[in-house]
């Protein structure tokens, strides 16, 4: 007797979303699996976030569905089905937190309890994103908008969630850090990701490419 | 010592609003737009003191239990409407779990201090149970507005923090935590402050009362002591109460703040 495949890590079937009278996508339908990274461009200000925080359950859709692992979003799935899922918003709020506190917070979260702290992690990515260790103890605040978008990405990271959801993750960094970060995502096999990114190299980091056209579709670039 | 207070006279009465030459110099002479305020505030001043005067004289005569706790159920709705009022919150959502925040935050350290403490042999007598339970109830309600305040208005301004904390995987308690802890000091820290300077920077109005109607100072003190306690636990559970039985209601079943909670 065969097993069953595992469910794709996402399927969005038929997804409409606006606001008011404005549509931003019409029956949107897409699916990703294990490892697989999709970059979605938009025009700015197209409510490029949108989609991403529909999948995170705080912006309800129109029509459609979507599901995480085969199951689909609800008021009572979606608390469970987060902590699988790792998020990057574009311009992170790191609150009053130094930036290593700000990494460990998720971890007192009692859905990711079962997580283990690895500090070898923490100094592979900091590496890996050009991060100066030196700058985890400064207070967020005191940090430019390229650090802090680095310190929310090796936030997400740190907790080895199976798919990713990142919002122009690279937008504040230099040419730099923002090739650091397209390799990673070039060699990073173990999660899955949603890009929303203007960035070319990020863009070509990834598997497929679509484009949001002006009727609300998704169109295949590459 | 004398055991009797000086009786205040009408024109001694009316000679006391004198006092409010000075603001009204100050207020007249830099344009500050309070005259209307102040005005209105001092004239409501004015008659609800004289009516609850009247009420009180009639209340403490017939000392009737019903009438005690209907007085005190009064004090509440109009606490729960003021709070509602000042704290630019929508009414409708916040009616009753902030009554039973302030029922809860009052009524427990009132119980406590008037049953345990003083020992009183009739717990509803109104010449305890009114002014003590006003003198709690006065100030949790300062603390609520604060707290339910600071609570949302941070949260609704820091909404991308909240909801990255969501996206991690917090539950929603998890979530509201550090906005939780934030209202939590702004409230309290006021009470705290005035712990720590009272009998030095400031003569609390209850003392001064019991030491004008010729009482010793040292038991005026004992029960100064005795209500700061039940004022500070009072306002620490009305916070927290009114913050935690309002989430409910103002948040979507995906956690995300409904925006019909303010006005």
């Amino acid at each position: 007797m065969s097993e069953a495949a595992d469910p794709p890590l996402l399927e969005i079937r038929g997804l409409s979303l606006g606001f008011g009278q404005r549509s931003l996508c019409e029956g949107l339908s897409l699916t990703l699996s294990q490892g697989e990274k999709i970059a979605i461009t938009w025009k700015s200000g197209g409510g490029k976030s949108s989609l991403l925080k529909c999948i995170l359950g705080f912006v309800p859709p129109s029509s459609g569905s979507i599901c995480l692992q085969g199951i689909e979003l609800d008021p009572l799935t979606v608390w469970p089905l987060r902590s699988t899922l790792g998020y990057v918003p574009q311009e992170p709020d790191l609150g009053d937190l130094t930036a290593e506190e700000f990494i460990r917070r998720p971890f007192r979260f009692r859905a990711n309890r079962g997580l283990a702290w690895e500090d070898g992690r923490l100094r592979e990515l900091c590496s890996a994103f050009h991060l100066e260790e030196g700058l985890l103890s400064q207070e967020s605040r005191k940090l430019s908008g390229g650090e802090k978008q680095r310190v929310a990405l090796i936030a997400a990271l740190m907790l080895r969630r199976k798919l990713y959801l990142f919002d122009e993750i690279t937008s504040a960094l230099d040419e730099e850090a923002r090739a650091a970060v397209a390799d990673y995502f070039k060699h990073a096999k173990e999660f899955a990701a949603v890009i929303v990114a203007h960035d070319r190299e990020l863009r070509a980091a990834c598997d497929r490419v679509f484009k949001l056209d002006p009727e609300g579709a998704l169109r295949a670039v590459s | 010592m004398s055991t009797s207070t000086l009786d205040i006279g009408t024109i001694g009465l009316l000679l006391g609003y004198l006092l409010l030459l000075f603001p009204l110099a100050f207020i007249l002479f830099y344009r500050v737009k309070l005259l209307k305020p102040l005005t209105v505030s001092v004239l409501r001043l004015t008659v609800q003191l004289l009516m609850v005067g009247l009420y009180l004289q009639l209340v403490f005569k017939l000392n009737a239990w019903w009438l005690n706790i209907l007085w005190l159920i009064v004090m509440l709705v109009v606490a729960d409407i003021s709070l509602i009022n000042s704290s630019r919150l929508r009414h409708r959502r916040f009616y009753l779990p902030i009554f039973v925040s302030l029922a809860i935050g009052t009524g427990i350290p009132l119980i406590y201090l008037l049953g345990v403490i003083v020992r009183l042999p009739d717990l509803l007598d109104a010449r305890y149970f009114i002014p003590v339970a006003g003198m709690i109830l006065g100030n949790s309600l300062r603390a609520d507005i604060v707290g339910l305040s600071t609570f949302y208005k941070s949260l609704h301004t820091e909404e991308k923090t909240y909801l990255l904390a969501l996206a991690q995987g917090a539950t929603l308690n998890e979530a509201v935590r550090p906005f939780l802890q934030r209202a939590y000091t702004a409230s309290l820290s006021p009470t705290i402050a005035t712990m720590a300077t009272i009998g030095i920077v400031s003569l609390p109005g209850m003392m001064t009362g019991i030491i004008l109607g010729g009482t010793d100072p040292f038991l005026a003190i004992k029960y100064q002591i005795a209500i700061m306690m039940a004022i500070f636990s009072g306002t620490a559970l009305a916070v927290i109460l009114g913050i935690l039985l309002t989430l409910k209601t103002s948040f979507s079943r995906y956690g995300v703040l409904n925006p019909d909670v303010f006005k």
